[in-house]
């Protein structure tokens, strides 16, 4: 089943979120719901980036540290996340993944990202960050992080 | 419409479906084997009266009338013929299109309601003209009607009425009713004359055989009809019904259940702030609350599997029809795996394999005459198997029939404006190109084909499920097409084991034995490898815990175990920390939304909700060999 078509205001719209210290600007779109994260199964032999896997809608759905995926460098205290916002894939909502987050924030949009001064991505799951006052919004790439979930060997 | 209503109304229709479906079956599979006293026969007739009555409840009087002519062919005949099930199948269609509600006419509705029953009347009328008798000595009822007329010379050899009725007793309660019509005035009474007749009503699971076999010795001083008023509550063959749920509602509900896990969580951690006695009571009440929880959970994820036969179901009437249609008899041969597999395939399974039956009658059985002319049987063949191997359910649907047309194709393809190059078609080129949208070979389009939208859906419908289609064709012997799909979720025998407090599942088939550690199997090491001697044959043990990433741990021998596992070429042992219960579980791939990991099958949901890794050992072993070379 694909995903309906969204109104044009969805489309338009970014859930800022919040994973340790760094926030994230996700499309309103893609996002199924937000859990509490809970019984993360971790798997053996994969990239630390994933947390693991979670038991959600009749799915087993990867979790992913997007603070680990994009290598920020994170103060060195505890790891703090306890929601977790479950993604579907922008061209198929049957494909899930689930980020591990701090909190959920403000709903933004793209024009006012689009009014920051943006600097160029640094990792293929990025479209861009931008600065608000002193900190950085990165803007996730979807559709590239669903693809990053599928590459690569263990 | 009010909702309820609305939804009740839909779950009608898909139970009088299913009713229908289970029908057809029958009359399908019956003609040869079938008498009106068999389990099979009397569960068709009480699935017609409860269609009848739930029919009648809904207001579906169409229904209610056919069911229950079809009840009279089915309580009045010996044996089905040929004539009688295609009267009976085409009576099945009318239900159906009733319910699809397709003729909105009420005009054209009462026609068809009255040329149906028209028709199925004429095979009553065939069957009594007959002279059938109405009940076999097999059938088995619950309730029976006994009418018992005694002649008048019942009493000269000694015969007594009340011993018939006490024999009755025995099999169970008894309703006697005693009719004194015929008692003459007292001036002319005889004492040796039985003057008197009696209704009894037996409730006893019995045969017919059973009952007249009282009567042995005075049936020929005694009118006695036997009628069945309700039949006996044999098992049925089928299994009982599955609950029917949407996909979505499905989704729903498993959310509602894993909110409402969540919330108990939450809801046990505020326990903390009350006092002793409240916590203890609360405590209980949300123990109590979790274990209704996990129940739920257990359930919903059940009702996700549907038995994979449910897919094959509608092919035996489609052959049928078919067969009719296009003048070539074909046999239907079917071995379907006994397994329940994700709802979502069976349902994406029913158009591909609709079209591929079609296909086959369209272009490849041939007609009869060809057939004799090559040697061949004239009844074509259709073999359909269908199994799990591994993490894919594969379906081999092949015939015996002429294979696919090269030369057609070939200049098909021409006329398409495709440069062959004069080249000859190689089996692949010929697969790619009847799975093309748009190609077919047929001349001009009629009811089963022409139109080019069969295969191309089919391999569709099969990519959708991240699967393949193959296609082998051999001249003049017939085409095989294999599916390949994928399987995310079954239920599975498993082991669970416990180390360092994670719980693991094993698939139960590859367990061996196991064994307390201390036990006195000899464990010793060459180099960094570790085994141990089992029936004089050294076993390799692996370190479950370097495969789970955990600190190295001394464990307790004393508390731990070791566990024998097989795979196709090998055997190997494992240590654990305790050994926990074995149970069907559901078991779901990474796949479709993670990636396969070495040595993991997927994951186990555990029957309080939680998940645990499922072990693939066969690719455990090559995983840790290879770590442990390198």
């Amino acid at each position: 089943m694909k995903s309906s078509a969204n109104s044009p205001l969805d489309n338009d719209l970014y859930q800022l979120i919040v994973i340790e210290d760094q926030q994230y600007a996700l499309p309103v779109h893609c996002i199924t719901t937000v859990l509490a994260l809970e019984n993360v199964l971790r798997l053996p032999g994969t990239n630390s980036w994933l947390s693991g896997v979670v038991h959600v809608r009749n799915a087993i759905v990867p979790v992913v540290n997007m603070n680990k995926l994009i290598e920020v460098d994170v103060p060195p205290h505890q790891f703090n996340c306890p929601l977790l916002v479950l993604l579907h894939h922008p061209l198929d909502s049957q494909r899930l993944l689930g980020l591990s987050v701090t909190d959920v924030t403000i709903l933004m949009y793209h024009s006012e990202l689009a009014e920051m001064a943006s600097s160029s991505s640094t990792h293929q799951c990025l479209i861009n960050s931008v600065n608000d006052d002193s900190q950085k919004i990165h803007l996730l790439d979807i559709a590239n992080l669903f693809e990053q979930l599928l590459q690569g060997q263990n | 419409m009010h909702p309820l209503l609305s939804s009740a109304t839909a779950a009608f229709h898909e139970e009088a479906l299913e009713t229908l479906n289970q029908i057809e079956d029958w009359l399908l599979s019956s003609l040869e084997s079938s008498t009106s006293g068999d389990a099979h026969w009397q569960d068709t007739l009480r699935l017609l009266h409860s269609l009848k009555g739930t029919a009648a409840s809904f207001e579906n009087e169409a229904i209610a009338k056919v069911c229950h002519a079809i009840e009279n062919i089915l309580t009045e005949n010996r044996q089905l013929t040929s004539q009688d099930r295609d009267g009976l199948l085409v009576a099945i269609d009318f239900c159906r299109q009733c319910l699809s509600g397709t003729e909105a006419d009420p005009a054209i509705q009462a026609e068809n309601l009255a040329n149906c029953l028209a028709r199925i009347n004429r095979l009553d009328q065939q069957n009594q003209n007959n002279g059938k008798p109405p009940i076999v000595p097999e059938m088995n009822g619950s309730v029976w009607q006994i009418d018992f007329g005694p002649h008048p010379q019942f009493f000269e050899n000694g015969h007594d009425p009340l011993r018939i009725i006490k024999a009755l007793r025995q099999f169970g309660p008894v309703k006697v009713s005693v009719f004194t019509d015929k008692l003459p005035d007292f001036a002319d009474f005889d004492l040796y004359k039985c003057y008197l007749r009696w209704q009894i009503t037996l409730t006893a699971e019995v045969s017919y055989q059973q009952i007249i076999s009282q009567f042995d010795w005075v049936k020929h001083v005694c009118d006695f009809t036997v009628e069945v008023l309700a039949l006996a509550q044999t098992k049925r063959v089928n299994e009982p019904n599955r609950y029917k749920m949407s996909e979505a509602n499905l989704q729903a509900l498993l959310t509602v259940s894993h909110t409402l896990q969540t919330q108990l969580k939450q809801t046990f951690a505020l326990t903390n702030q009350l006092n002793q006695t409240d916590k203890i009571r609360l405590t209980r009440r949300n123990q109590a609350m979790k274990h209704q929880q996990q129940l739920l959970q257990q359930q919903l994820l059940h009702i996700s599997m549907r038995p994979l036969a449910d897919a094959f179901a509608r092919l035996p009437r489609m052959t049928f029809d078919l067969a009719n249609k296009t003048d070539k008899p074909i046999q239907l041969n079917m071995d379907i795996a006994p397994i329940e597999v994700d709802s979502m395939i069976v349902n994406s399974l029913i158009d591909p394999l609709t079209h591929l039956l079609r296909n086959t009658f369209a272009h490849g059985i041939e007609p009869t005459e060809l057939r004799q002319q090559s040697g061949k049987p004239v009844k074509g063949q259709i073999h359909i198997i269908a199994e799990q191997v591994d993490e894919q359910l594969i379906i081999r649907f092949s015939d015996d029939g002429a294979g696919l047309a090269e030369e057609k194709i070939l200049a098909k393809a021409k006329q398409l404006g495709v440069n062959l190059q004069g080249s000859k078609l190689d089996q692949q080129l010929l697969s790619d190109w009847v799975f093309r949208p748009g190609f077919s070979t047929a001349v001009s389009a009629d009811a089963i084909s022409g139109r080019g939208i069969g295969l191309d859906v089919v391999k569709q419908h099969i990519t959708d499920m991240g699967g393949r289609i193959e296609l082998i064709s051999s001249h003049g012997r017939g085409c095989c097409f294999t599916l390949y799909i994928p399987v995310h979720q079954a239920l599975m025998d498993v082991q669970l084991i416990n180390v360092d407090q994670q719980t693991l599942a094993l698939p139960l088939i590859s367990v061996l034995d196991s064994y307390a550690a201390h036990s006195s199997r000899l464990v010793w090491h060459r180099g960094k490898k570790w085994f141990i001697t089992d029936d004089n044959r050294q076993v390799p043990l692996i370190d479950i815990r370097q495969f789970l990433q955990l600190p190295v741990q001394e464990t307790d021998d004393q508390s731990s175990f070791i566990i024998l596992l097989t795979t196709e070429n090998n055997v190997f042992a494992m240590k654990v920390d305790s050994l926990a219960e074995q149970a069907q579980l559901l078991v779901k791939s990474l796949l479709p939304h993670y990636r396969h990991v070495n040595g993991v099958k997927g994951v186990a949901i555990l029957n309080d909700g939680n998940i645990a890794l499922l072990l693939e050992p066969g690719k455990l072993l090559m995983s840790l060999t290879i770590a442990g070379e390198q």
